[in-house]
This record gives structure tokens, sequence and C-alpha cells, in this order.
């Protein structure tokens, strides 16, 4: 069971690769900039934590991290 | 290299008014070049081509940290930004994680909501300025409009009194110097800015407002994520970034627009090709030529040249954006380029943090000069137009234009 999940926006995403440059692990390393994929699970408590600064961080917002509920689970 | 050149050694004062050729002859024959900075004489690389420039702003091994990892030789020269100030740990030269922390703050803050508040700010400026420009006929694009919106815009964003403004780009100049032989006068030009800085947050802390300033100082007391120096610092580091790169961008997208009046008709005609012309002439000819120096933290290998540990490297952004393996037809200005992906605004941890502010601006800004004076044309010799010799820097000394008939 994962922690949470995020989505990349394509129509806002710009390619400056800031997220691949925070946390490959989470985004991929692709050549362009663009992430790997555009939507992903993030398994466990510290990727949720990594990934919410990588949003926080992307210039252009085009990430969104959702915290799974354990209640709902 | 015993080939005569035909281009100019770089930053030489040839090299400044024309970087393309140097540029292009180093992408095709030496992309990993090794040479000598002037200002002490240091041993560097430059890199020019797309993919190799993109990679290496994506590589964590090419620090931003010179203070933390450039070699003896260009800790001596005295190459480390703000080194010896506050702003040697201002968010555009850290690593993370302190980069991670002070980036999702000074993001906090440039939100899009509050970067489309901004827009009544930039077209409001941006209408008087053409007001006063139409009364004088013929005006310098880099002093009397250019000049007069990027540092209007910065004042009401960051909340600061535009009287101060001459004293503030003076201490940049001073900050960033070209001229081997003024170096010493640095440290100076970065404590006025930090001190211009420090000045503007005392004043937001007992008045504060709507503006950018404001919203930093509530974040540091709100949460304390933020050190008094690292706010300063950062105040300091949106001046550095904000103010004089604007002015460079909307004079080469003038003059690029002028050497290219199809284009420039083009735009004047449709405004809603402006989104798509501004990422064309941030590509065609962006304000920075390269990024902030990185420093490699180990050796590496880039493009079949080995750079040992501590090394400074040069990521050289225009050469980057007209190369012909990347760009098709790429000294052609083409405002409905495709797939448009440029570094004209950095790439990697370090990309432009106001960038949707910087692409909002030049938009409203160069748009509206040609829709406003469709028939543009320069007030000078074409080939006499002189640049600033800044090594980072591509900014245009005087651009004289004419509103000529029909304006």
């Amino acid at each position: 069971m994962s922690s949470g999940s995020f989505s990349v926006d394509r129509e806002l995403c710009r390619g400056t690769g800031l997220c691949q440059a925070m946390v490959p692990a989470l985004f991929g390393r692709t050549d362009s900039g663009y992430p790997a994929a555009d939507t992903g699970e993030l398994a466990d408590e510290r990727s949720v934590v990594l990934a919410d600064e990588v949003a926080e961080c992307c210039p252009t917002g085009a990430i969104e991290v959702f915290r799974h509920d354990p209640v709902h689970e | 290299m015993t080939t005569a050149q035909a281009h100019a050694p770089l930053f030489s004062p040839e090299y400044y008014r024309d970087p393309y050729a140097t540029l292009g002859w180093l992408r095709e024959h030496d992309p990993v070049h090794e040479f000598r900075f002037p200002v002490g004489d240091v041993r560097m690389w430059i890199v020019t081509r797309y993919d190799d420039v993109r990679a290496l702003l994506a590589d964590p091994r090419f620090s931003s940290e010179s203070g933390t990892w450039a070699n003896e030789e260009f800790t001596a020269a005295g190459l480390t930004t703000g080194a010896g100030s506050i702003l040697e740990k201002a968010i555009t030269v850290v690593d993370p994680p302190a980069h991670t922390r002070l980036r999702r703050l000074a993001m906090s803050a440039f939100t899009p909501r509050r970067v489309a508040d901004w827009r009544d700010t930039v077209s409001r400026t941006v209408e008087a300025t053409l007001e006063q420009c139409a009364a004088r006929g013929t005006f310098d694009v880099m002093d009397d409009y250019a000049g007069v919106v990027s540092s209007g815009v910065m004042g009401e964003i960051l909340g600061f009194r535009i009287d101060r403004h001459k004293e503030l780009v003076e201490a940049l100049a001073q900050a960033f110097p070209s001229d081997p032989a003024l170096m010493d006068q640095v440290p100076a030009g970065f404590g006025r800015i930090c001190s211009y800085a420090a000045d503007l947050v005392a004043d937001k802390r007992r008045h504060p407002g709507a503006d950018l300033t404001s919203v930093l100082v509530q974040a540091r007391e709100d949460e304390d994520r933020l050190s008094e120096d690292e706010l300063v610092a950062m105040v300091a580091a949106m001046i550095l970034a904000g103010s004089d790169t604007i002015r460079a961008f909307v004079g080469n997208a003038v003059l690029a627009l002028l050497d290219h009046p199809d284009q420039a008709r083009l735009l004047a005609a449709d405004p809603g090709l402006g989104a798509g012309a501004i990422e064309e002439l941030l590509r065609y000819d962006g304000a920075l030529s390269a990024g902030l120096f990185r420093i490699t933290t180990e050796e590496v290998e880039l493009a079949g040249t080995v750079l040992p540990a501590g090394s400074p490297v040069i990521a050289a952004l225009l050469a980057a954006n007209r190369d012909p393996a990347r760009f098709t037809d790429p000294d052609r200005v083409d405002i409905t380029r495709p797939d448009n992906r440029h570094l004209g605004l950095g790439h990697g941890l370090h990309n432009c943090l106001g960038a949707a502010l910087a692409r909002m601006e030049g938009d409203i800004a160069v748009g509206g000069l040609f829709r406003r004076f469709p028939h543009l044309e320069l007030a000078m010799d074409r080939d006499e137009i002189g640049y600033i010799e800044n090594w980072a820097m591509r900014r245009i000394v005087r651009l004289p234009v004419r509103a000529a008939a029909g304006a």
C-alpha cells in the first residue's frame, strides 16, 4: 500500500528539469527535462515529503501531490 | 590551437559585439573548451553544445556553491559570487538541502495567483512608459523604455522607492564588472546591494504592504524557516536577478524584431502569438549569456573531456540556444517555432524562479511596443550597436529608435 501519489500537468510543465535534479528516483532521468511519467505512486512517507518539496519548488506549479488517507485504505 | 582563427577570443571587445561567431566555432570544434578567464587568469572550461549544457545544468556534480567547491586559483581571484557578504549563502549559489528550503520559500511568494495579480502592474507601467516614448518621438529602448519598465515593475513588486533606482544600477555595475582593474570594488558593490535590501526589509517590517518583500518578511516571522541574513540575502538576490535582466531581454528582443520585420509585423497583428514569440526571443538572444559559475565536486568526464575536481565551468546558454543539432535554422527568428525548449531561463535546480513574471513582462513590453509603434525603426547605424562587457549578461548599451510615421 502506498502513502500517496503525484501527477504532472503536461500543459503547465515546461521541462525545466528541476524535479529530476531534485529527486531523480521519483521523476526519472530523461534527457528532455520532462518527467518520465505523468503520474506515480509514492511508496512511503519519506517519498511523499520529497515529492511535496519538489512540487513547491517547481517554477510552473505543474506537480500535484496526493497524500492517501490511511483511514480509508 | 595553431589554426588561424577568424573569430574573436572569448570575452574580448569583439566577442561582446558578436559572441555567436566565437561560440559557433567552439560548439563545432571544441565543445568543452579550456581557456583562461580574463579576471585573475583562471583556468576554466566553457561548454557550448545544447545537450552538454543541459546535461551539466541537471547534474549535481556541477555545483553552484563555488564558495565550497572551487579550487584555490578561482577563490584567490575573487570570483566567488558574493564572497564575504551574506550573498555567499543566497539561493543562486547554494546546493541542496539549503537550496530546497530557500527555493520553496521563494516560490511560495511567486504563486501563479500573485504573478497574475502583477499583470495589471506591468500593463499600467508599460502603458505609461509608451506614452512618454510617444511624446519623445525618438527614444532609447534601453534607458527610456526597457529600463523604465523593468525598474518600475521591480520597484512595485518588491515595494521600493523609485528614487533609489539609479543608485542601485550603479551598485549592480560595481558588483559585476568586466574590467579586471575594477575587481577590488566588487565586495563594495555587493555590500551596497545587501545594505539596500536590509533597509527594505527593515522598512517593510515597520510598514508591511502587499509587496513581495513584505510576504518574505511574513514568512520569516510565521515559521522562522529563514534566518535574518537569509531573508536579506533573498531580497538582495531578487534585486540582482530581476532588475537588469528584464531590461536586457527587452532590448535584445526589440533588436531581434527590428532585424526580422516580417516577424515583428506578425506579432503586432496577432497578440495571440505573444507567448510563443517570447519563447523564441528568449532562445534567439536571451539576457544571460551563461549561467553562474558551476564547479565540479569531483573529477567529471563531460563529452570526452576530463575536468578535475574543483574546476570552474561556464554553461554557455547563448551557444546552446543556437545549436543546429537541436534547433532548425537556429540563427533565424521564427515566433511560431514548434517544440521550443530553449535554455534561456536556465535548466535544472537553479532554473529561473521568476520565469512566469519574466515571460509575462516580456510579452506585454515587447508586444506592446510594436503594437503601439508598428513602424518602429532603428535611429542609429546597425553596426554601431554595442553591448556591455560582462561575461554573464548580454545587454545592449544604447538602442535609439524612431516611432516613425503612423505612430
